[in-house]
């Protein structure tokens, strides 16, 4: 199915308001998420530009105690460099392979078909009840769960400045408790690889809250040029952001394009 | 199937199909500077006769031991050789000695034959001769080439010898010496040397090449290749040598000039007045090259479709990283192989400092890494301001080249557009002149057709055409 779709009118319609903040008490939204949707969401910063001035209590760094406790501090910091060693074959040190397959798809946008390859491993903990699907493609995506279903969720992404590290605590398979990206700031020019991925001065760039599966608590995004707010929210109610965010009559400014995804079209084991 | 619609943040164009360069529509060919064909053709007939008389004077008395010889030879040798295809040629000998003694008794011998050559393309040949007597022989086989017997050179020559003589020994002996030489010879050989240009046959498009050349003048009329041995007097002044329809070398020996791709020209060089010397001739294509250098916010959409979890994408994924601040940039390098000093001479100074240096296009005072789609988003469809040429910009996520015209839509008018640009940067503007938009234009002066489907360094990235050649 080939698909465009034109928001502009609408968008055009709906994005001034949600960034810009007039002097009277107008209410704030997070952008690119319906406004309909944010009823018990608390907007205090909704700032493209450079930003405002982050107070102490939120700096963004993974050191800052207000954001992070010393366990999720640690769990971050090994993931760093827990992941960008692994191959299809190879897991996390610990593990062994117990099965791997390989995913095709294919995506169209801009009138074209991308074909899209993923190889998912599943790699077994020998020491303890523990587990790794590690997906491999155009990024790295990993989810560590225990006999429990506990555990986090993982993702090295490629962006124009650099990667994108992005991890996020789980319990009973769903996200709950911390969820944030880091820019490594690190360009890598035309090939870009997770092994050379540096996040030794990497930005916390974003910051949310899940219970449950829902977004519950802080929401906060920071320019990481110079550490200013960009958002700061806070959800007083479980929100699902996932469905919202790519729910076709909510999301995001000026929208285009479709992308067609197509099932599998094989599965090899 | 399962359909995913995902905003992606852009507005303009995506319906829009992704133009193709017009370079895609012919083949590609290689260059070369060649050794087209070699005719040669020599024909000499020698006539010698000599006759010692009895003189007897003084002192010495006639011996009756004079005699008269006389030696003929008839010589031809021709081939003619094509590169790519081999060649054939033949060989005529032919001589007759005879020798009558005082009393009149004669002796003499006569031989000769005919040779048949042929050479394949790779030179190497193989003579079959035919005696006088109806045998026949084998000259070479596969044991020489015809680079042996091709000279470089040009040759009309003709050699006659006329000479008689009559030598009066007798203050030694009473046997005087007398007689007559009739020679004939002539020589016609001519090297013919090609280029064919390469690349693709596109209308206008003329890349720069470099030709250099060398010739001596041959002294011995009859020296043949390799002309071993043979008295040579090199041509000093290169101004005297033409290369073909190309025109004459300068001083320093050197022919800068643009040719049209994917033709062939004669670049044989020609010595005005000299019939016989010998040359050699070379040359060098300079490609030039338009480079799009582009750093999308999210270089693997769509394929990082899947990879954000249940958290979702980043908002402002994929035209615009919020975080850094980051909308992507385009810019560009007009590059040439050329040496700097001779592109000078097809421009300004001003302008060629463009060449070979990245450049992009964005507001003035702002930086290489614009966040002008920041300003799309809070401050309307569009946001002008004034423009400037940037150097270039880290963070290269799309390269890609393409081959251009030195000159005639090329590298120069590229490099004299992005000098006006910079004197003249006019508005800049998120939506009608951006740096895409820069790009695109330069990429048009320059012949080479990009698409303009999408304004967005991510989707100018995602539909830009492969490289060419």
């Amino acid at each position: 199915m080939k698909l465009i779709i034109f928001w502009m009118a609408f968008l055009m319609s709906c994005v001034t308001p949600l960034f810009s903040q007039p002097a009277h008490a107008e209410r704030l939204f997070v952008p690119f998420m319906n406004k309909e949707s944010q009823s018990n969401v608390i907007v205090s910063v909704s700032d493209f530009g450079s930003g405002q001035t982050c107070p102490d209590q939120f700096t963004n760094s993974l050191s800052n105690t207000n954001l992070f406790s010393l366990e999720t501090q640690e769990e971050v910091r090994s993931a760093f460099s827990k992941y960008k060693l692994v191959t299809p074959t190879r897991g996390p040190s610990g593990t062994i392979l117990v099965d791997s397959f390989k995913t095709n798809y294919q995506l169209k946008i801009y009138n074209k078909v991308v074909n899209s390859e993923e190889i998912i491993s599943i790699f077994q903990y020998t020491n303890r009840d523990g587990r790794e699907l590690i997906k491999y493609g155009s990024g790295l995506w990993a989810e560590y769960r225990n006999a429990s279903n506990d555990g986090y969720n993982f993702s090295f992404n490629r962006t124009g400045v650099g990667t994108q590290l992005g991890f996020g605590e789980v319990k009973n398979n769903k996200p709950s408790g911390v969820f944030v990206r880091f820019e490594d700031m690190h360009p890598q020019g035309i090939s870009w690889s997770p092994k050379d991925a540096d996040f030794i001065d990497s930005r916390l760039s974003e910051y949310r809250q899940y219970t449950n599966g829902f977004v519950l608590g802080k929401f906060l995004m920071w320019n990481v040029n110079n550490g200013n707010l960009l958002i700061k929210a806070e959800y007083t109610a479980p929100y699902d952001w996932k469905k919202i965010f790519f729910s076709r009559n909510d999301i995001m400014a000026c929208s285009c394009g479709v992308i067609e995804k197509v099932e599998p079209l094989k599965e090899l084991s | 199937m399962k359909k995913i619609f995902l905003s992606i943040g852009l507005m303009l164009g995506v319906a829009t199909a992704f133009a193709t360069t017009q370079t895609k529509t012919t083949q590609d060919k290689p260059w070369r500077v060649y050794l087209l064909s070699d005719v040669q053709n020599k024909t000499g007939t020698t006539y010698y006769k000599d006759e010692v008389y009895e003189n007897a004077w003084g002192n010495f008395e006639a011996d009756d031991d004079g005699g008269t010889s006389e030696n003929q030879t008839w010589v031809n040798y021709n081939h003619f050789w094509l590169d790519g295809i081999g060649g054939v040629g033949g060989e005529y000998n032919n001589w007759q000695n005879d020798y009558w003694d005082y009393q009149g008794n004669h002796y003499g011998s006569a031989g000769g034959m005919t040779g048949n050559i042929t050479w394949d393309e790779t030179g190497y040949g193989e003579e079959i001769g035919l005696n006088n007597d109806g045998t026949t022989i084998t000259g070479f086989t596969n044991s020489r080439t015809v680079w042996g017997r091709i000279g470089n050179e040009h040759c009309n020559v003709s050699d006659p010898v006329n000479q008689t003589w009559d030598n009066d020994y007798s203050a030694w002996d009473d046997d005087n010496d007398r007689g007559s030489q009739h020679d004939t010879y002539t020589r016609t050989a001519d090297s013919v040397w090609h280029v064919q240009t390469g690349g693709k046959s596109i209308p206008g498009r003329q890349s720069l090449w470099q030709f250099s050349g060398s010739a001596s003048e041959i002294l011995d009329k009859r020296a043949v290749p390799q002309f071993y041995g043979a008295n040579m007097r090199e041509i000093t002044n290169k101004t005297q040598i033409a290369l073909g329809s190309l025109g004459n070398l300068k001083a320093d020996g050197n022919l800068w000039l643009t040719l049209p791709d994917d033709v062939e020209k004669d670049i044989t060089p020609t010595v005005a007045g000299k019939d016989f010397f010998t040359f050699s001739v070379g040359g060098q294509k300079y490609l030039s090259h338009y480079e799009v250098f582009v750093r999308q916010p999210y270089p693997n959409y769509p394929n990082d479709v899947t990879w954000y979890g249940p958290y979702g994408p980043p908002l402002g994924w994929p035209v615009y990283n919020l975080s850094a601040t980051d909308a992507g940039h385009a810019w560009w390098k007009i590059s040439t192989e050329a040496p700097m000093d001779i592109v000078s001479q097809y421009t300004t100074t001003n302008c060629s400092r463009w060449i070979n240096a990245e450049a992009g296009y964005g507001p003035r005072d702002g930086e290489a890494s614009i966040d002008w789609w920041s300003f799309f988003l809070l401050q309307g469809f569009n946001k002008q301001g004034p423009g400037k040429v940037y150097g270039g910009s880290a963070g290269v996520t799309v390269h890609k080249t393409y081959v251009i015209s030195f000159q005639g839509k090329g590298a120069i008018d590229g490099v004299n557009h992005v000098e006006n640009l910079s004197n003249i940067p006019g508005t800049w503007d998120t939506g009608y002149h951006n740096c895409v938009h820069e790009v695109v234009i330069i990429g048009k002066t320059t012949s080479v057709q990009l698409p303009l489907s999408d304004t967005t360094p991510e989707g100018f990235g995602f539909n830009l055409p492969p490289d060419s050649n």
